[in-house]
C-alpha cells in the first residue's frame, strides 16, 4: 500500500475512531436523564394504576386474552414473557400489582434508583407482554424510557438517593459527569430518531399524506376525537398545509435534529405537535410521552436551571 | 447577566476523557452497534413488503427484540388514518331486559387511557376480523394456488409447482391462527359481558365506522352519523350465553 495512502486512511479513522469516543464516552452531566426519570416514572404510575380499574379484563386467565390466546397471538415465542402467566390466583393478579405500582412510585422518586429501574423496565414488558392486544405508541414509548433510564445513572439527581446521600455526607460534592449517563442518553436520543424516521417512512406510503388530507383522517375519527376540529372543513388547504409539515417535520427529525443550528427548532416543534395530538384526539398520555422522550435532546445546563428557578419559586412559596 | 444556554447536548457538558479503559470502549462499542441494528432492523422489517436480507437479520435479532419489548413497527397512522371498529353487543338478562352498547364507548369508559385500551381491543379484533375470507373468497384462493402450481407443473418445474403448494400449506395454517384468535377473544369477550352485566345470552358484531370527507361535514353530517357505518361492513363475531353455550357465525347453537 502507497505509504501517503496509509497514512492518509489512518488518520481518516483515527478521526473516526476519536469522534466516536467522543459522541459516546465522554462523561455527562446526568441532571436530564434525572428529570426524565421524574416525568417518565410518572407517566409510568399513571399507565399502571389505569390498569387496575381492569386487571382480571386484561391480565387474568378469566379475561380476554386467555393463554391459550395470547400463545398463538405472540407466536409461542419462548422470549415473550410475563410474570402474570405464573399463577392463575387472583391474589397473585393482585398482589403482583400491588408490589409492581409501589417499585414504579419507587422509581419515580429516585429510591434505590439502580434496582428499581431495572425492575420497572421489567414490569413494563410484563405488562405489556400479557395484554399485548391492548397496546399502542404509548407503551412502546414508555419500555424502550425505561430501559434507557434504567441504563444510566437516572437516580443521580433530584431524587431520595441524592437526598440521602447529601444527609450521609454534608461533605458531598457535586454529581459527578459520567460516561454511563452520556451513553443512556446517546441511545434514547438515536432510539427516538428511529421511531420518527419509520413513522415518517410508513407515512409516505400512504396516498392521504400525499394529497395532503391525512390530518383531515385524524381530526374527522369520531372515535379520536375530543376536540371538534371538523370547521377545518371550510380550509381545505390549511389541512394541506398542516399535513405536510407534520410528515416533513417527522421525517426530518432523524437528520435535522443534530446540528446545533436546527435543534432547538425541532426539539420545540415537538410540543405543539404532540400537544396537538394529545388535545384533538384524547391521546394525551402518548403525547405527553413523546415530548418528554424530546428532552433527551436539552442539554442539562438548561434542567438544571429550570429545576434551580423551580426550587426558587417553591421555597418563596 | 449570564449569557442564555443552549439546547446542546450533543456536544458534551465536560470535554474530559471517559475513565473508561480502551477496552471497556470497544465492547461497549460492539454492544451499541449489537443494539442500534436491532432497534432499526425491528421497524425496517416489521410489515410487508420486506426484503429476504431483512428478514434473515430480523430472524437474527428476534429473540433480542422480544425479550426486551423493543419489536415494533411505529407506523403510528401510517400509511394513513382508516376507519375505526367497534364491537356492538345485544345481550339480554335472565329477566329478558336488554342491554346494549359498545365498545369502546367515550361515555362509559373513563379516563381516556382506559377508554383506548378497549379501543384497541376492538381494533385487535377486526385485524383478526379483516383477514377471515368468506366461503367464495377462501374457494378463489384454492383454485389461483391451484392454478399457479399446474401452471409449474405444465413448464416442467416440479420443483417450484411443490413450493407453491408448500407456501400454501404454511399460509393456511396462518389463517387457521387467525380464525382462532378471532374466536377465542370474542368467544372470552362475550364470557366478559356476560358477567359483567349478568346477563344470559350476548350477541356480539363488528361494526366500521368510515371517516366523513369535509364535503360530507360541509353536507350537514355529523362524524358520528349512522351513515357511515354502513351495514355492508359489518361482521358477527356470535352469540355467546352462560355454560359455554355459544353459536359462532355460520354454525348451529352448541354447548362446550
Amino acid at each position: 500500500m502507497n505509504p501517503g495512502l496509509r497514512k492518509t486512511a489512518g488518520h481518516f479513522l483515527a478521526s473516526w475512531v476519536s469522534a466516536w469516543n467522543r459522541f459516546w464516552f465522554c462523561p455527562a452531566d446526568p441532571a436530564t436523564l434525572s428529570l426524565m426519570r421524574i416525568l417518565v416514572g410518572l407517566m409510568l404510575v399513571y399507565t399502571h394504576l389505569v390498569w387496575t380499574l381492569d386487571l382480571p379484563v386484561f391480565f387474568s386467565q378469566s379475561g380476554v386474552f386467555d393463554r391459550q390466546y395470547s400463545g398463538v397471538f405472540t407466536g409461542d415465542s419462548p422470549f415473550v414473557w410475563s410474570h402474570f402467566y405464573w399463577s392463575d390466583s387472583p391474589l397473585w393478579l393482585w398482589g403482583s400489582h400491588a408490589v409492581a405500582v409501589a417499585i414504579l412510585v419507587a422509581f419515580t422518586a429516585g429510591f434505590h434508583t439502580r434496582w428499581t429501574g431495572i425492575v420497572s423496565f421489567l414490569i413494563v414488558v410484563s405488562y405489556a407482554n400479557r395484554a399485548a392486544g391492548a397496546l399502542f405508541g404509548l407503551d412502546q414509548i414508555n419500555a424502550f424510557l425505561t430501559l434507557y433510564l434504567a441504563l444510566g445513572p437516572s437516580g443521580a439527581l433530584y431524587s431520595v438517593d441524592h437526598w440521602r446521600r447529601l444527609r450521609r455526607n454534608d461533605k458531598c460534592g457535586p454529581v459527578e459527569p459520567s460516561t454511563l449517563a452520556n451513553v443512556a442518553t446517546r441511545l434514547m436520543q438515536i432510539h427516538l430518531c428511529v421511531v420518527y424516521l419509520f413513522a415518517g417512512l410508513g407515512k409516505m406510503l400512504g396516498e392521504a399524506w400525499w394529497d395532503g388530507t391525512a390530518l383531515w383522517g385524524a381530526f374527522a375519527s369520531y372515535e379520536y376525537q375530543t376536540i371538534d376540529m371538523t370547521f377545518l372543513a371550510h380550509a381545505p388547504w390549511l389541512v394541506n398545509l398542516m399535513t405536510h409539515l407534520s410528515l416533513g417535520w417527522e421525517f426530518s427529525y432523524a437528520f435535522l435534529v443534530w446540528p446545533r443550528l436546527t435543534r432547538p427548532f425541532y426539539v420545540l416543534m415537538s410540543v405543539p405537535v404532540h400537544l396537538g395530538i394529545g388535545l384533538c384526539m384524547g391521546m394525551m398520555t402518548f403525547g405527553l410521552i413523546m415530548i418528554i422522550a424530546n428532552m433527551s435532546f436539552v442539554a442539562p445546563s438548561i434542567v438544571r436551571q429550570v429545576m434551580v428557578q423551580l426550587g426558587r419559586g417553591s421555597s418563596s412559596v | 447577566m449570564s449569557k442564555p444556554a443552549k439546547l446542546d447536548s450533543t456536544r458534551p457538558q465536560h470535554p474530559v476523557a471517559s475513565g473508561w479503559s480502551a477496552s471497556r470502549r470497544t465492547w461497549v462499542s460492539l454492544l451499541i452497534g449489537l443494539h442500534l441494528s436491532a432497534i432499526f432492523v425491528a421497524p425496517w422489517t416489521a410489515v410487508e413488503p420486506r426484503s429476504q436480507f431483512g428478514l434473515v437479520l430480523r430472524r437474527f435479532f428476534e429473540p433480542y427484540l422480544q425479550l426486551m419489548y423493543l419489536d415494533h413497527g411505529y407506523r403510528f397512522f401510517a400509511p394513513e388514518p382508516g376507519p375505526s371498529h367497534l364491537v356492538y353487543y345485544q345481550g339480554t338478562q335472565p329477566s329478558g331486559e336488554t342491554v346494549e352498547g359498545r365498545i369502546p364507548d367515550p361515555q362509559a369508559i373513563w379516563p381516556r387511557l382506559r377508554y383506548h385500551r378497549w379501543f384497541m381491543l376492538s381494533e385487535t379484533i377486526n385485524q383478526h376480523a379483516a383477514l377471515l375470507l368468506d366461503e367464495e373468497g377462501m374457494n378463489r384462493w384454492k383454485a389461483e394456488v391451484e392454478r399457479e402450481a399446474a401452471r409449474f407443473e405444465q413448464e416442467g418445474n416440479l420443483r417450484r409447482a411443490a413450493q407453491v403448494r408448500r407456501d400454501f400449506r404454511e399460509q393456511l395454517r396462518d389463517y387457521d391462527n387467525v380464525q382462532f384468535l378471532l374466536r377465542q377473544v370474542s368467544r372470552n369477550l362475550g364470557q366478559v359481558l356476560l358477567e359483567r352485566h349478568g346477563l344470559s345470552a350476548i350477541r356480539l358484531t363488528m361494526v366500521t365506522r368510515l371517516i366523513p370527507t369535509p364535503y360530507d361535514v360541509l353536507d350537514g353530517f355529523h362524524l358520528d352519523d349512522e351513515a357511515f357505518m354502513p351495514d355492508e361492513l359489518q361482521v358477527d363475531l356470535g352469540t355467546f350465553g352462560g355454560q359455554g353455550r355459544e353459536q359462532l357465525p355460520g354454525e348451529e347453537v352448541k354447548a362446550n
